[in-house]
């Protein structure tokens, strides 16, 4: 079973670039992996480039500034609530409510926050949408972006602290993770927040 | 001479005018516009208050703007209106192939005239009434230039006439003579594309037979035109709708008054023009021949065809002037003779009347037609150079508002420049950097003489910051013209711009192979930012070395062998025997390089050493001869050897011999102590050896090794005292000083053997030495010997031995005595196992006195390892002492087996090269506290055994910072995605802050607060119920928790305070009553909650899984919930599960706290094992000023 500290049960909150380049694992359901810890749900935030509604879902495609993700927010409660004979009032679930009304909402150009389980739809990652906030702050993008460095940045200081590791060391070694794993945009900020903000932290002499 | 008036405030309708006339009187560079789009509103009685507070106190009227961008900007509204014609010969020369001029109407009071240079050009605009409607004005500097530049950015027609001509050519109304007379028979005319545009240049005029000699040269230009070959555009005048083949290449020469028409020919490149007026010329060219070329007359005029699509067909193929190019400039140098583009291209302006000089700023963007692009490839670099030639035309295509400074000087060129135009592309753009680079290295160091024939030319400067930037381990050979120098104990690399340390493992011969080793933290990451120290730029750039002195610790490892220039190895193996003494030393420590020491003596760098002197002399036995053959010499010693311990009244002669290499020679040790004045007798003693002017080669001093010390007197006094080499107990050695090391051994042994034999005594870290070096790997280098090597590359070997004699036997015995007890004079080394093995803490005597002084009180041992780690320690902020900086570093140092810290200061200076991750070090001193805790002292000498390559390769050199270290300030904001990751956050009582969504909820429990009396109307705004208990499932991205709220924070986590209108099924049955639609969450659940009392709902899916079906719905009353009522309440649920993110203050929470709500919790498997918090506070999350924090949190923890 997981551990209450698993990332199984949690939205990892991801950028599009590190979400469509998780590892899948063979497994049935498909789950994924990235730095050797299970994803099974994500969070992430962009702006809706593509919507094609059909009957029984909706697909869009979120574009956060470093790739595509694309999205499936499924209509089809109802038709589900039907097969279920158990359930009472299944002719107006709230949950095929809120899903139709937010279908509605989200339209081309809003910066939308989903959070969802990420699935293989024919090989390719996409999120089954759970919920879908719309982000009226356009200033939401760039945290996203700043927190998701942040977070590398604190990792890196909590390490430091327990192990009385050189700072400057460790984000090096960061920023030639990221180098190695392509991700030129964590890694100029790293570095911009290295020359900036950051350079006392890092006991970098600016 | 003043600026434009302010504007009169009533009248913001209609733009200020201004005349060509007011703009010359500005004299500094200015823009304006005739609209501002966020153009102040001062006259605002009557508006309402701005919502937000103002960041500044209302201004005066028209605050004059101050700015220190090079443009000031007109605050206000201004046209610019003039007609737009030909330069007047006025302007400056720089201007006249490229401009065009605005003016006042003639009639005008003050009529005046500017020179201008225009954006999208429109040939249509020439001799009419222009609007100018932003624009930038740049006063020229010098008087004499005219009266400055006017660059506009935007413009229109004053009047919307149509342009002379019509259909489908158009007369461009230039000055000529008789154009209406224009007789296109009569002379020849041109139809086709202007390819390229020559520069305005002069020309001797060709002798005419009434005109002998005389005359000025002709001015004029010339443009190649690709023609239309058809029979019809030949003939007449070409029409719109044919299709046009511009195949046939034809040059026009515009002369004379024609000259001044290239700045409309220059922007009509790649654009079809018709040139009419022409007359057939004979050309020839040398003796290449002659050509047809058709030159301009009175008659000729120029016609455009506004309706036909530019043309732009360059032949774009490398080494062809055919290119176009448009880019940002990014830097011009050499005065203007090169221009960077979007720092990767380069142009080579040869000819500057190519560009409108002025124009040609940083920050502007132009193109280049017909240029010449090649790569070019250097030993360090590659870069594109874009060559011009007669053809190149440079346009603007935007113009720099961040600089308004003219780079770009009229020419004026020494006999360098001209030798350098003679060069081929290439090797000018190459003797350009050589020319710059040279300026930089050798300004000091070398006259100019010497610098010519130099090979190399890459500045210390630009080389350290390169490896800097890159970490580069691989460079250029750079050795050549270089010097060593003088700083004591490393041997440096120098040129005028900076130095590089040489660490020399291996002395005996040219450098092919060798490492770049930089040590220090990171400062030059950002390669994208920070310029390239290689690259072309920084070598015209003349870089600052200074500033970046500090950051890096950069040196290269040499084998000596690679090595043929550098040093003076003379071994000093010349020894005179006539007489003289040799004193014995063993030296027991070196201290670290200390500026404190160094100020203090102002002629030099001073070094010291402590050493025992040895209780014997060395002496030849045999005099009057020099040592080179010699084979036997042989000193009587005549005095008593006398000792603290054993007191010999004998005479001692023990037999010794001194050798070096093959030779070999007799002499014996001296007693320093003479028989029988026991009194008198000296105690061995420490000594300080003092190397005074650095010229010593410090490295090769061993920390017990023996030395041997040739005595400068002629004394006969066998005491150091008493020749007069210890003074002060110091023994001073200058460069004069004749100082060997020395191997000793007993009858050939290294380790001796004494008599009484129960120890082995000698080095005791020879075997430490030995079997440290066995695990040597082959990446490391070695930068000390063994002590068997040490041994065998002594200067000297001296071997006492021991003569079958009884009486001999004693002495020796004895001698092997003394030197077993000089062993205790230094530590001995350790290795990390044995230290932790022995390690006994000694209890201080006194250690209440002490402890209150915060005196450390240890033992000094010395210690060997390999080092793991190094990294800033403590908190205090370095300590700066008179020119010497100190870092507080620990030193993790390993054995494989265990690993122990050493903490302290290290100097700049103390700071041994190569001091980093698996490097083999011994620390000499180092102090042992009672508190098992080990310390550097400014005693420690650190001594590097090796340094490992593999560390080196690796990148991750590591050197002590000169930085804060992070205070042990508590993290009251745990940053996102690692709340629950990390244990000890919530293992605290305080309250910390996190982000989260509510991903489920747990239990809800909500109440109607409202008595039955109570009118609702009392309460009216707010809402009638209350959350007696709200738990949430949350997710902060890292994992979920519990959070557990009621009241008013309760309600923001469900958002009950949101206008959210269920479906509406739901809104209709709860809004019976005609009250307004827009109804909140929470007034529909006031309604139900007056019939319920209380309504408690569970999850019993398992989070983060949200299902209606899962949700348990139950009333205080036990009645049954209504379809609807279960409906509403679980739409709320849902609702609150699908918002965006919190923040939330909480703090951690007991569950055992919770069974005092008497509830049944859903006991789930995940839940049971979450964290639970009780929430203080929760509140939306602004995403700007949390960016903003998260920038200054940081801050804040440091």
């Amino acid at each position: 079973m997981d551990s209450p500290h698993s990332l199984h049960l949690v939205h990892v909150k991801l950028l599009a670039a590190d979400l469509l380049t998780l590892t899948s694992r063979h497994t049935s359901p498909p789950s994924f992996a990235r730095c050797g810890r299970t994803v099974t749900r994500a969070e992430i935030v962009g702006v809706v480039v593509s919507r094609d509604r059909r009957e029984k879902f909706l697909r869009f495609l979120v574009d956060d500034g470093t790739g595509c993700v694309p999205c499936v927010l499924w209509l089809n409660h109802q038709y589900l609530n039907a097969n279920n004979s158990s359930s009472r009032g299944s002719d107006s679930d709230p949950t095929a409510e809120m899903a139709l009304r937010m279908s509605e909402v989200m339209s081309l150009g809003t910066v939308l926050r989903v959070r969802g389980r990420i699935v293989l739809y024919r090989g390719a990652i996409q999120i089954a949408v759970r919920d879908v906030v719309l982000e009226k702050d356009p200033n939401v993008e760039d945290l996203v972006l700043l927190v998701n460095v942040h977070v590398i940045m604190v990792r890196i200081e909590l390490n430091m602290r327990e192990y009385g590791q050189p700072h400057y060391h460790l984000v090096r070694i960061a920023i030639e993770k990221e180098k190695q794993s392509n991700q030129r945009y964590r890694c100029s900020m790293l570095i911009w927040l290295m020359r900036t903000e950051k350079a006392d932290i890092l006991g970098v002499q600016p | 001479m003043n600026p434009p008036p302010p504007p009169e405030h009533g009248a913001a309708a209609a733009p200020r005018r201004l005349t060509v006339g007011d703009l010359v009187r500005i004299r500094r560079p200015t823009t304006g516009a005739a609209s501002l789009i966020s153009s102040p509103s001062l006259s605002t009685s009557t508006a309402p208050p701005p919502r937000k507070k103002p960041k500044f106190p209302p201004a005066a009227p028209n605050p004059p703007p101050r700015s220190t961008a090079p443009f000031a900007p007109i605050p206000h509204r201004v046209l610019l209106s003039g007609t737009l014609s030909l330069p007047a010969a006025s302007s400056p020369v720089a201007c006249r192939s490229h401009c065009l001029s605005l003016s006042d109407s003639p009639f005008a009071a003050d009529a005046a005239s500017v020179c201008c240079y225009l954006l999208d050009f429109d040939p249509a605009a020439v001799g009419r009434e222009i609007h100018v409607l932003a624009w930038n004005y740049l006063p020229s500097v010098h008087r004499d230039d005219g009266v400055g530049v006017l660059e506009v950015i935007r413009w229109c027609l004053a009047e919307a006439t149509p342009a002379l001509g019509s259909g489908f050519m158009r007369t461009i109304p230039l000055d000529c003579a008789d154009a209406d007379e224009l007789d296109s028979g009569t002379y020849g005319h041109v139809f086709g594309v202007v390819r390229s545009v020559s520069v305005v240049f002069s020309m001797p005029r060709a002798s005419h037979k009434s005109d002998v000699g005389g005359g000025d040269p002709s001015v004029g230009f010339i443009a190649e035109i690709m023609c239309c070959a058809c029979r019809k555009c030949r003939g007449t005048p070409p029409e719109a709708d044919e299709q046009h083949k511009f195949e046939v290449e034809k040059f026009v020469y515009f002369v004379d008054s024609a000259s001044r028409w290239r700045p409309v020919l220059a922007r009509m490149v790649g654009r079809p023009v018709s040139v009419s007026g022409l007359k057939k010329r004979m050309v020839s060219v040398g003796t290449k021949g002659s050509y047809t070329m058709l030159v301009s007359t009175r008659k000729t005029m120029l016609r455009w065809c506004p309706s036909y699509p530019a043309v732009v067909e360059l032949d774009g193929s490398s080494g062809n002037c055919g290119g176009v190019y448009a880019g940002v400039v990014t830097g011009i140098y050499m005065q203007g003779l090169l221009i960077e583009l979007d720092e990767t291209v380069w142009l080579l302006l040869d000819d500057q009347h190519l560009a409108p000089s002025h124009s040609l700023r940083v920050g502007a963007v132009i193109s280049v037609k017909n240029g010449r692009a090649i790569r070019l490839k250097f030993a360090w670099t590659r870069i594109v150079l874009l060559g011009t030639c007669i053809k190149t035309s440079i346009t603007i295509n935007s113009f720099s508002l961040v600089d308004s400074k003219c780079y770009i000087k009229a020419e004026n060129r020494g006999l360098l420049g001209k030798f350098v135009d003679s060069f081929e592309l290439p090797i000018r753009f190459w003797m350009l950097i050589l020319i710059s680079c040279f300026k930089q290295k050798f300004t000091k160091l070398f006259s100019e003489k010497e610098i010519l024939g130099s090979k190399n030319v890459v500045p210390f400067a630009n080389f350290i910051c390169k490896g800097e930037s890159f970490w580069i381990l691989k460079m250029l050979k750079i050795w050549n013209g270089t010097e060593s120098s003088s700083l004591p104990g490393t041997l440096q690399l120098v040129d005028a711009t900076g130095c590089i340390d040489v660490v020399i493992p291996d002395l005996p011969p040219n450098i092919n192979n060798y490492k770049v080793v930089l040590q220090g933290h990171m400062a030059y990451l950002d390669h994208y930012d920070v310029t390239d120290p290689l690259s072309c730029k920084a070598a015209f750039q003349h870089f600052s070395f200074r500033k970046r002195l500090n950051h890096l610790k950069i040196y290269v490892i040499i084998n000596w062998s690679e090595l043929n220039r550098i040093g003076p190895s003379s071994i000093p193996l010349q020894i005179n025997t006539c007489g003289k003494l040799f004193h014995l030393l063993k030296l027991t420590h070196i201290y670290p390089e200390n500026n404190t020491f160094q100020h203090k003596n102002l002629l030099g760098h001073s070094l010291y050493a402590e050493a025992v002197i040895l209780p014997y002399d060395f002496k030849f036995t045999e005099r009057g001869e020099c040592s080179e053959h010699a084979e036997s010499f042989r000193m009587s010693c005549t005095y008593s050897l006398g000792n603290s311990k054993v007191s010999m009244a004998k005479s001692c002669d023990i037999p010794c011999t001194l050798s070096f290499g093959t030779t070999k020679l007799y002499g014996s040790l001296v007693s320093i102590y003479y028989c029988g004045s026991v009194g008198e007798r000296d105690h061995i003693s420490r000594i300080l050896l003092e190397f005074k002017d650095g010229m010593f080669n410090y490295q090769s001093l061993r920390i017990g090794g023996y030395f041997l010390l040739e005595c400068p007197t002629e004394s006969l006094n066998y005491s150091m005292k008493g020749c007069g080499c210890l003074q002060g107990g110091k023994i001073s050695l200058g460069s004069q000083s004749r100082f060997w090391t020395l191997a000793i051994t007993f009858n050939g042994n290294t380790n001796i053997k004494p008599a009484n034999g129960d120890e082995s005594i000698g080095v005791s870290s020879v075997k430490m030495d030995e079997s440290f070096s066995r695990k040597a790997v082959h990446s490391e280098i070695k930068l000390v010997r063994t002590w068997n090597d040490f041994h065998q590359y002594c200067d000297f070997q001296l071997n006492i031995y021991c003569e079958a004699k009884r009486e001999k036997m004693e002495k020796y015995n004895y001698i092997c005595h003394v030197f077993n007890e000089l062993c205790s004079y230094s530590n001995e080394v350790q290795s990390v196992s044995s230290f932790i093995k022995t390690r006994v803490p000694k209890r201080p005597s006194r250690s209440s006195n002490l402890q209150n002084d915060k005196l450390v009180q240890g033992d000094l041992i010395s210690l060997q390892g390999k080092v793991d780690n190094i990294h800033p320690y403590g908190c205090k902020k370095e300590k700066n002492m008179v020119g010497n900086k100190k870092y507080n570093i620990c030193i993790h140092v390993t054995d494989e087996t265990h690993m122990v810290r050493l903490c302290g200061y290290v100097s700049k200076h103390g700071y041994p090269v190569g001091l980093g991750p698996g490097a083999s070090v011994t620390f000499h001193r180092a102090l042992l506290t009672h508190k098992h805790e080990l310390f550097l002292t400014p005693q420690t000498y650190i001594e590097m055994s090796s340094i490992s390559l593999a560390a080196l390769n690796e990148e991750c050199v590591v050197t002590p910072l000169i930085s804060d270290c992070l205070k042990d300030g508590s993290l009251t904001r745990v940053p996102s995605c690692l709340l629950f990751s990390s244990q000890k956050h919530f293992a605290e009582s305080r309250a910390i802050q996190f982000q989260c969504r509510v991903v489920t909820i747990h239990v809800l429990v909500l109440e109607n607060i409202l008595k039955d009396s109570q009118p609702s109307e009392t309460r009216r705004g707010t809402i009638n119920i209350k959350v007696l208990l709200a738990g949430f499932i949350v997710d902060d991205g890292s994992s979920l928790c519990c959070c557990w709220a009621d009241d008013a924070r309760a309600e923001l986590l469900l958002r009950l305070q949101e206008v959210a209108i269920p479906h509406a099924s739901v809104a209709s049955k709860f809004s019976k009553d005609g009250v307004n639609i827009k109804q909140t969450v929470g007034s529909f659940l006031e309604s139900m909650l007056k019939k319920h009392k209380r309504i408690i709902a569970r999850n019993c899916g398992i989070p983060p899984g949200i299902s209606c079906h899962d949700l348990e719905l139950s009333s205080a009353l036990n009645k049954v919930l209504s379809c609807l009522e279960e409906k509403l309440m679980k739409f709320i649920i849902l609702n609150a599960c699908w918002k965006g993110t919190l923040n939330v203050i909480a703090s951690a929470l007991n569950a055992n706290t919770l069974n005092g709500f008497n509830l049944d919790l859903p006991d789930l498997h995940p839940v049971r094992n979450m964290p639970n918090f009780w929430v203080n506070q929760a509140f939306q999350v602004d995403p700007l000023d949390e960016a903003r924090r998260m920038l200054g949190m940081s801050r804040r923890l440091n």
